[in-house]
């Protein structure tokens, strides 16, 4: 215990023998600590943050629908004739962040164009608690419950149809008993989703008016979506079936897992860099040091003492930056979780589209326990190995002049 | 003339005697370089070939439009298919480029109802600009009520060449019409989106099916224009005032932003990567030149002047960063020359599945891109890693030096 003592003193001394070069060496591998942890988690709330935004405007977190409303193989593929009522449910628990729809393809005509929307019919009160969706009218108002036979379209959509507030439209489809659904239905907002494609094919109506448009009975209904952020994978249900948002909108999926694996290597990359540096820097301090080695060695240290004595300075060096790292991480983590960042700083200010709808996600951070020991242990592996090269050139220069 | 080529001379003998450390900061320097950059040019692949999806769509890199298909995409109003028009087009530049008029249809079956974009094309046009993979014949000039159709419209309503369909629209009027027509060909290409959503017709059978009264003009309300980027946008757009031009970022903004998106991770990426290696360089550059304090204070009492020493110090740094640019351009030009005609396929990253955007089909295997502009950040990063390392190390030795006098 006492020579563990003796050498993690001299490998301490060791250390600060050359100050301003190990506080830069510290310094760099703080600095490299630090934006680590913050970068993933920048990345993890960065994507939770955008997907949060994005389902919260309206496609919400997860669907419960009849197990045969969706394609088994395409879940762009769905079934209007799968309805289910409130009794399904065993579990009511989900019902308050949960809202009710009907859904249809339907065609709507204008005066020169007739063109293919998704009509859904909301539980009015409901999705105006639970989504932004109300907050995307730019013209017009919002709907009133009942079944008033009012629509919103977006904004794209009406002006390919000539469509305005006010505006009559004709929405034709098929209903559930299979006869011709056709209504003419009256426009009372605009909804403006900053341009995207969703702007041309969606259609909001009241669910009591999509309803009768599709002759379902008034209980009856094909989704219930659920808004509950925190809960926000879809229950093991027996009798009806959970659908995740990634599994509706695999292109939305996709992306953000690209970009999250995308940053892993990012930071991958960045501590090889690193380790690289000091292993160059570590190789120039040993070999600076061989005749300090050669008189300890006649003094009576062992090549063993010394290689340990290497090892803890190392460890040292490594520890030191790693605590301050993790500090200047949990800093600037903890300030951008009070100060979210704008996303659009990496789009020069423009808005981000997706998945057909504009989103200008401010990206709060959510601070991930785990980087906060994987990005230490990370940062060691790489110490290691970047001691290894020094060594052997180390062993192999004494074996020579042995 | 003497005095710089001892300079040289020195420089380089004092690199050569620590050749060991010279080589591993060049190694080091080159190494994050060629990092950097590759993902630079991997994203500029990715970047490329993203657009190259959206543009080799009914896209393309520019779309001249009829003012009243430009506000709304009325069809209503056709412009006439002129040769000044083609003269412009050739003028500008354009490979390529396809005269269309374009049809809002829909279709409903016991399979189910689908909605349409009819394309009224001229195929000696249109085929040169978009090569589809058909089963069947396309379309042409001898067809009487003949259509194309997309696979996955096929799949979907169980059509086979030769089936018949009904296809509902509103004709010139407005009136609500529904027209017979025969499958005579089934085409491949892009998403599955693109292969639902777009049929196509000879421009005939289309003017048949849609005016009020016939012509025999060449019609359009949007012409596709392929080109080799949108560097000339200012001078497209100045050259179509009377008609409406659009390029491809107005008419798909999702994917426009995700260029962006890429080129600001980039930016951001080349910040970070710069100051990690900027760090780590700096020490063993400070070391190189500490350890020769007492060598330069003796060079200083013999006659070195400030002015010597800078210049010293500014041609071996010269020398180091020679040294990385080479290491890295080549090492660049190889690894990239040969990725850029293998690829990668980066598909491992999605559990193998291709990301679909905004209805593009984007690449699953990434053919990295090698620039001018990379060389030129190639030179940028090792001209401010190796230059600003030497600058601090030159700077505080000298202050050494001073001190030390």
């Amino acid at each position: 215990m006492r020579a563990f003592l003796f050498l993690l003193k001299y490998s301490y001394r060791n250390l600060w023998r050359s100050k301003s070069r190990s506080l830069i060496l510290i310094f760099s591998l703080s600095f490299g600590t630090g934006f680590i942890i913050w970068d993933l988690n920048f990345a993890t709330s960065g994507s939770r943050e955008v997907m949060k935004e994005f389902l919260s405007q309206y496609a919400g977190f997860y669907q419960v629908t009849h197990p045969d409303y969706y394609s088994k193989t395409a879940k762009n593929v769905f079934s209007i004739y799968k309805t289910i009522s409130d009794d399904d449910f065993k579990d009511q628990t989900l019902f308050p962040l949960s809202t009710k729809r009907v859904t249809s393809l339907a065609f709507i005509s204008g005066e020169k164009k007739t063109l293919g929307v998704l009509l859904t019919g909301i539980d009015t009160e409901k999705e105006e608690r639970l989504n932004k969706l109300k907050s995307s009218i730019t013209e017009g108002r919002y709907l009133v419950r009942g079944e008033r036979k009012e629509i919103l379209l977006g904004k794209k959509l009406a002006m390919r149809i000539e469509a305005k507030v006010g505006s009559t439209v004709a929405v034709v489809g098929s209903s559930v008993d299979g006869s011709v659904a056709n209504e003419l239905m009256e426009v009372v907002g605009i909804l403006d989703f900053g341009g995207g494609d969703l702007e041309e094919g969606l259609a909001f109506t009241q669910i009591e008016t999509a309803q009768s448009f599709l002759a379902m009975a008034p209980e009856r209904y094909h989704q219930r979506v659920s808004f509950d952020a925190i809960n926000d994978e879809p229950p093991v249900l027996t009798n009806l079936s959970a659908t995740s948002w990634k599994k509706l909108l695999p292109e939305i999926a996709v992306s953000v897992r690209f970009i999250d694996n995308f940053t892993w290597i990012v930071s991958i990359i960045m501590v090889m860099v690193l380790s690289l540096g000091l292993s160059n820097t570590f190789t120039i301090t040993f070999f600076e040091r061989e005749k300090e080695f050669k008189s300890l060695n006649i003094l009576g240290a062992s090549s063993r003492f010394i290689t340990m004595s290497l090892f803890l300075e190392v460890f040292l060096l490594g520890t030191i930056s790693v605590v301050i790292g993790i500090v200047f991480g949990f800093i600037a983590t903890t300030i951008c979780s009070f100060y979210p960042i704008n996303i659009e700083l990496f789009t020069g200010g423009k808005p981000i589209l997706m998945g057909g709808m504009v989103i200008r996600p401010l990206v709060k951070f959510y601070p991930e326990s785990q980087y906060y020991w994987q990005v230490p242990l990370m940062i060691y592996f790489f110490l290691l190995l970047s001691l290894v090269y020094p060594l052997i050139r180390l062993i192999q220069r004494r074996k020579n002049v042995a | 003339m003497d005095k710089l080529k001892y300079l040289w001379h020195f420089s380089l003998k004092s690199l050569k005697r620590h050749w060991g450390r010279s080589l591993f900061i060049s190694l080091s320097v080159s190494l994050a370089v060629i990092i950097a950059v590759w993902v630079a040019a991997f994203f500029d692949g990715l970047n490329t070939q993203v657009e190259e999806s959206v543009v080799n769509t009914n896209i393309g890199y520019y779309q001249v439009q009829t003012p009243s298909y430009f506000q709304t995409t009325d069809s209503t109003e056709p412009l006439i298919w002129t040769k000044e028009i083609e003269e412009e087009l050739k003028k500008l530049g354009a490979i390529s480029y396809s005269p269309e008029l374009v049809l809002d249809s829909n279709l409903t079956t016991p399979e189910g109802s689908a909605t349409l974009i009819a394309l009224g094309v001229l195929p000696e046009y249109h085929q040169k600009m978009l090569s589809l993979k058909i089963q069947g014949e396309f379309v042409s000039q001898s067809d009487e009520k003949d259509v194309v159709i997309g696979a996955e419209l096929a799949k979907i309503f169980k059509f086979h060449l030769g089936d018949e369909f009904v296809l509902n629209y509103q004709d010139q009027k407005g009136e609500l019409r529904s027209e017979l027509l025969r499958i005579k060909g089934i085409y491949q290409y892009g998403g599955s989106l693109f292969e639902k959503k777009y049929i196509y017709l000879h421009q005939k059978t289309w003017k048949s099916i849609f005016l009020s009264e016939p012509s025999q003009d060449e019609l359009f309300n949007r012409i596709v224009v392929m080109t080799p980027s949108l560097k000339e946008e200012k001078t497209w757009r100045k050259s179509f005032q009377a008609l409406k031009l659009r390029t491809w970022k107005d008419l798909n903004p999702e994917m426009a932003v995700v260029l962006d998106f890429h080129d600001g991770m980039i930016n951001f990426f080349f910040v970070i990567i710069g100051v990690t290696i900027l760090m780590t360089i700096l020490t063993p550059v400070r070391m190189l030149w500490e350890e020769r304090v007492s060598e330069l204070k003796m060079m200083k009492i013999i006659g070195l002047s400030k002015k010597d020493f800078w210049k010293l110090g500014m041609v071996e740094s010269f020398l180091m960063m020679s040294a990385a640019l080479v290491v890295s351009s080549l090492s660049l030009a190889f690894i990239l020359g040969i990725q850029s005609k293998t690829g990668i396929d980066f598909r491992f990253l999605n559990d193998g599945v291709s990301v679909e955007r905004a209805g593009i089909k984007l690449p699953g295997i990434i053919f990295p891109q090698l620039y001018l502009k990379h060389l030129v950040q190639t030179f940028c990063f090792v001209f401010f890693v190796l230059g600003g390392s030497y600058a601090w190390s030159l700077y505080k030795t000298h202050q050494k030096i001073e001190g030390e006098r």
